[in-house]
């Protein structure tokens, strides 16, 4: 078994690596890097324009442009985190926490150089954990059921309480509201309407991109503007920033444990269990850095280490996302629905036989994915200069254009005007959070798990009325129901010994 | 409510506050005089006899508040402008007029800006990726005449 998956993946980077095969993921990745760049367009959106574009294609080299497309949109994301204060992806909220600290203290090209490198790195230990992976795929994900999911997306919400030290409390109402907010629509088990003021648009839930554009990006620029500086990073010429990409990339090697850690976290323990998503990987990977590091203060304020444990952690995850889609045909998120949906049309359906008989084009898909996560950080450590210029834009210029963006962003992602609108009230709201200190954080991971929480909630409780559950045979849910319990006293039990350590002296 | 009143109750009540706020920013009311502190240090940099003004590290409540309504203002003009007269058009214009009476831009430059914002907007958002801007109230109401 474990030679025939050495021998698949040999053959699979021999077809990615031969000319012309390789124009096709450097393709692909090069589009996905564009249009990651606006906020609000998800790489879902450019999967689904290609299916019409590649319908007369051979199944290779549309395995090997949907690789590209899948990884090219996850770096950018995170530069625009860094930048501007606006995560690109759920994933890059993650990032922004120290990111952007870095960047208005005109270290941007250090930021992002370490993004680049965390990015490229954790995609390669993806990659790696992946092959290894391959032959005990199977019980692995069988192992996570509705159980195993909640307590998991329980384990990213408290991370809350790790990212907010300081401000436990807001930070707790911050994460009511947006659980508050996820629970607006259908109700998922009854499919009853709740919170909608009897306002259609709010059917279908108060959508995540706008929420996060309007409490980062318009909260953000409106405070810029508000408290009278000029550019982002404070200075007005490229060579008054310090620091450099080199700098960045170097970090993430002096930090290789942190690295290490936060990528198997991002692949083993995330990315293979479809429908948890990057953001759990990302939160979890940070809250680790936190919790493991002696001077836990300096996170937050444009620690090297809070742009390191989400980046690699974010695309390590990638390749592990891959395979319930590729294994089960299940497909975690928008992204992988329309890849399956475009392998399909070309006769690869998902399931033992493409895990068995064709393995060689699962190891295609792979590596043109790793692949692409290298040219994204290449090409992002080749742009650090001008990407870093930005950040030395003048307000007055990148105000109109970040609130144009911010407002056609918003309204792209469901194609609705009202969206638009949501995202200006997010941005009075963020601004009003900021400049009073709460934590607008764990708003947005609450949003963006409250609807799974719900839903696996609601399962697993009806399991168990059923008679169907039984946690104490579940050997998963109850180590993650201890790592989560241990996370979320672990910063209290630090508190207490604190408090006794300074009594005593 | 129905949806269509929805709408209308939504965009007439933006544009009520779009106009006053062009209104005052032309100059033409008396709170106009008023408004014109509104170009205080810090929302952008605005010109006074050719001159951007001095960073002020540690401005006021009365210029930070006077400030906070600025970017309201703004924010009301943008989604009037994007729901009457469409993304396309309404945010194009939006960056110009921003950039001509906020910033104190000259009018080539805003205009050049502009076009930029519509080049993006129409030609990669609407083009390229075939996203359905979204293409106003009036002109919707133009179009059914």
């Amino acid at each position: 078994m474990i030679e025939s998956v050495v021998q698949s993946a040999w053959e699979g980077l021999r077809l990615v690596a031969s000319w012309p095969n390789i124009v096709y993921p450097v393709t692909g990745t090069l589009m996905a890097m564009a249009v990651a760049f606006l906020p609000g367009i998800s790489d879902a959106t450019l999967m689904t324009l290609m299916i019409p574009l590649t319908l007369s294609w051979d199944p290779l080299p549309v395995v090997l442009l949907y690789g590209g497309l899948v990884g090219g949109a996850t770096f950018m994301g995170s530069i625009t985190a860094i930048l501007f204060n606006v995560p690109g992806t759920g994933p890059s909220a993650a990032t922004l926490i120290d990111g952007y600290p870095m960047a208005q203290q005109g270290r941007a090209k250090t930021a992002i150089g370490c993004a680049a490198m965390a990015s490229a790195g954790g995609s390669t230990v993806g990659i790696l954990v992946l092959i290894a992976l391959v032959p005990l795929m199977r019980q692995a994900i069988l192992a996570f059921g509705p159980p195993e999911l909640l307590v998991l997306m329980v384990w990213g919400l408290t991370t809350i309480a790790v990212v907010s030290r300081g401000a436990v409390i807001r930070a707790l109402i911050a994460m009511g509201l947006g659980l508050l907010l996820a629970f607006v629509g259908h109700d998922p088990r009854t499919a009853e309407l709740r919170f909608t003021f009897n306002t259609m648009y709010l059917w279908d839930g108060i959508g995540l991109v706008p929420v996060v554009l309007g409490l980062f990006s318009i909260a953000e620029v409106t405070d810029l503007g508000v408290s009278g500086r000029h550019t982002i990073s404070g200075r007005t010429r490229l060579d008054e920033l310090t620091g450099s990409a080199l700098e960045g990339a170097r970090a993430v090697f002096q930090h290789f444990g942190l690295f290490l850690r936060s990528s198997l976290i991002g692949t083993a323990v995330v990315g293979i269990i479809p429908g948890v998503g990057g953001t759990v990987a990302s939160f979890l990977a940070y809250g680790h850095a936190v919790q493991t590091s002696r001077d836990r203060d300096s996170f937050g304020h444009g620690d090297i280490r809070g742009v390191i444990a989400p980046e690699s952690a974010h695309d390590a995850k990638d390749g592990g996302a891959l395979v319930p889609v590729l294994a089960f045909g299940i497909p975690g998120s928008e992204g992988t629905a329309v890849l399956m949906a475009a392998l399909m049309l070309h006769g690869i359906v998902p399931g033992r036989a493409l895990m068995t008989e064709q393995l060689p084009l699962v190891f295609v898909i792979i590596w043109s994915l790793f692949l692409s996560n290298w040219i994204t950080s290449i090409v992002g450590l080749l742009l650090v200069s001008p990407l870093s210029r930005l950040t030395t834009l003048r307000m007055h210029v990148l105000a109109p254009v970040v609130f144009a963006l911010a407002a056609v962003g918003a309204f792209a992602y469901r194609q609705r005007i009202e969206d638009a609108l949501v995202a200006f009230a997010f941005g009075g709201i963020g601004y009003l959070m900021k400049k009073h200190r709460w934590p607008r954080i764990p708003l947005v991971v609450a949003l963006l798990l409250g609807g799974g929480i719900e839903l696996n909630l609601h399962i697993t409780s009806q399991l168990h009325e059923l008679g169907r559950l039984n946690i104490w045979t579940r050997p998963v849910f109850m180590v993650i129901g201890l790592l989560t319990l241990t996370s979320l006293s672990l910063p209290f039990a630090q508190e207490i010994r604190a408090h006794h350590a300074r009594r005593r002296s | 409510m129905t949806r269509q009143r929805e709408d209308i109750v939504l965009t007439a009540s933006f544009t009520v506050v779009a106009a006053v706020a062009a209104v005052m920013s032309a100059g033409l009311s008396p709170v106009a005089r008023r408004v014109r502190e509104l170009r205080a240090p810090g929302i952008g940099n605005y010109v006074v006899k050719g001159k951007p003004h001095e960073e002020t590290p540690h401005p006021d409540d009365r210029a930070e508040r006077r400030r906070e309504l600025a970017f309201l203002g703004w924010a009301c003009v943008l989604l009037a402008l994007s729901s009457a007269l469409g993304m396309a058009i309404g945010l194009s214009l939006f960056v110009l007029l921003y950039l001509r009476l906020q910033s104190g831009e000259r009018w080539p430059v805003a205009a050049g800006v502009a076009a930029c914002a519509w080049g993006v907007l129409y030609g990669v958002l609407a083009l390229a990726l075939r996203i359905n801007l979204f293409e106003g109230y009036v002109m919707r109401w133009i179009d059914r005449r």
